[in-house]
């Protein structure tokens, strides 16, 4: 490729976004609707979850912990793989006829994002001392209440936990390739379709949305420190 | 709202922790208005038994009796939960203000409404006013001391159970602590202090007790002029 086809392919990526294609902005808006989703079903439990693991003992706790922390290194192609098979016709959940739909992908990506933000949750609970939970007990706090105390005085880190999630999906390919199929206007997101424009030869279109992305992930990554500077403050 | 005077008798407590037998058959009663002193050397046990009565340690064994007859510990803690209040060897502050943790009180205790004005008593009261924006983090060990103190009187729970109230505070602040317990006991608080260090507070000691090998112990009584003169006199203003 001569350099001059790249750089017309970048000035057409900057004009097809700044001029909001609409095939464009409806890859986008799959993308962000999906991933809102799967984070809107999953952050609280994964929370509550994070919660348990460090202030709760009861039997099989370690080996949960090791089990999300296994989790969160699973490939999304893998766990794409799994609920493909969960999904497939003849499978288990087939009567559902979720195959190749923006719900089949939001279970994949609830999958994905899950073990993480336990993990980092998790994390962020065991940094707060247990006398916080004793003391919001004593000056007569319910439980419900005294967890909502403990969580704002983990706030930073389990925000840097809802960022690394949701991080976690916004880009992946393989599990949303595979559940949502690569449908336009339906469950062709920014990954699946940077993939597929790339391939066709579309450069332009792929290089559109990588911008998108590796901007998206700056933010992210850029809240992220933010927050973990707030919580070392502290 | 008819007056209950408290009245809780803890019976035949045993704790151990891994192999290390830390409390056995431990009986203690605790009554509105009589103030309590458990003495005893490092390590003996003596937070552990606080904690154990504000239920947040399990006991190995114990029942608790609270006039209804004698109950199961699981049961009988769930009651007695909501009446006592343990304060930390080392208090624990939420970060944020001074003011937020007093507030943090009045947000746990919703059934019964603390206003503004509780809270900035309570602040005069512990010698915090002049602290109540400052972030917990930028307070000195003395400072936070008083910031629970303030939080324990503004929850005014039926039992306090004090650990090494007294660990941090100079002599200004010790009267001042005195202060306070005497003016709980009269409202009919019960009062259990544990402390190694018991002298300072003779004021306000009903009776005291001491832990040695796991068991309570009634202390043998001592000659009152142990004290010296210019604590008694700095417990008395
Ligand atoms: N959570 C725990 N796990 C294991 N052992 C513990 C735990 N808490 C306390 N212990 C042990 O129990 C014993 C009694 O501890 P405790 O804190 O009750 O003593 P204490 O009388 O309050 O001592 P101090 O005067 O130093 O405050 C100690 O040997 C301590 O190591
Ligand atoms: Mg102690």
């Amino acid at each position: 490729m001569t350099d001059s086809s790249l750089l017309s392919s970048l000035l057409d990526a900057l004009q097809l976004l700044l001029l909001g294609d609409g095939k464009l902005w409806s890859i986008i808006l799959v993308s962000f609707k999906v991933s809102s989703l799967a984070m809107l079903v999953a952050a609280l439990p994964a929370v509550i979850c994070g919660f348990l693991l460090a202030y709760m003992r009861f039997p099989g706790r370690r080996l949960l912990i090791s089990l999300f922390n296994t989790l969160l290194a699973v490939p999304a192609v893998v766990v794409g793989l799994t609920f493909y098979i969960l999904l497939s016709r003849h499978g288990p959940l087939g009567d559902w006829k979720l195959l190749f739909t923006q719900t089949a992908m939001v279970l994949g990506q609830i999958a994905l994002c899950f073990p993480i933000m336990v993990a980092m949750s998790h994390a962020a609970f065991q940094a707060i001392d247990l006398r916080a939970w004793e003391t919001a007990r004593t000056i007569g706090a319910g439980t419900v209440q005294a967890f909502m105390m403990i969580v704002s005085e983990a706030r930073y880190a389990i925000l840097g936990a809802f960022v690394a999630g949701f991080g976690r999906i916004i880009a992946e390919v393989g599990a949303s390739m595979m559940l949502g199929g690569n449908i336009l206007h339906y469950t062709r997101n920014i990954p699946t379709a940077i993939a597929l424009e790339t391939s066709k030869g579309e450069l332009s279109q792929g290089i559109a949305l990588g911008i998108v992305l590796v901007t998206l992930s700056f933010l992210l990554v850029s809240v992220l420190h933010y927050f973990q500077g707030r919580g070392q403050i502290q | 709202m008819s007056y209950k005077p408290t009245n809780i008798q803890y019976s035949n407590i045993h704790k151990r922790w891994k192999r290390h037998i830390v409390l056995k058959e431990v009986d203690i009663h605790v009554q509105g208005g009589h103030c309590i002193l458990i003495s005893g050397k490092n390590g003996s046990g003596k937070s552990t038994l606080l904690r154990i009565m504000a239920g947040l340690v399990k006991p190995d064994q114990g029942t608790i009796e609270l006039g209804l007859g004698t109950l199961p510990w699981k049961q009988g803690v769930k009651i007695t939960q909501q009446q006592v209040m343990y304060l930390h060897q080392t208090p624990y502050l939420f970060s944020g203000t001074v003011e937020k943790n007093l507030r943090y009180v009045q947000a746990a205790h919703n059934n019964l409404p603390i206003e503004m004005e509780d809270i900035n008593k309570a602040m005069a009261w512990a010698n915090i006013r002049h602290l109540s924006h400052k972030p917990v983090h930028q307070l000195s060990g003395g400072e936070r001391q008083r910031v629970a103190l303030a939080r324990a009187r503004l929850r005014s729970p039926k039992v306090l159970l004090l650990d090494e109230p007294t660990a941090n505070l100079d002599k200004d602040s010790r009267a001042r602590v005195m202060e306070l317990l005497s003016s709980l006991r009269k409202q009919g608080v019960a009062i259990v202090i544990a402390s190694h260090d018991p002298i300072h507070f003779s004021s306000v000691i009903d009776q005291r007790l001491r832990l040695i090998h796991a068991r309570l112990e009634p202390e043998p009584s001592q000659p009152d002029n142990i004290i010296p003169l210019h604590e008694r006199g700095a417990s008395h203003s």
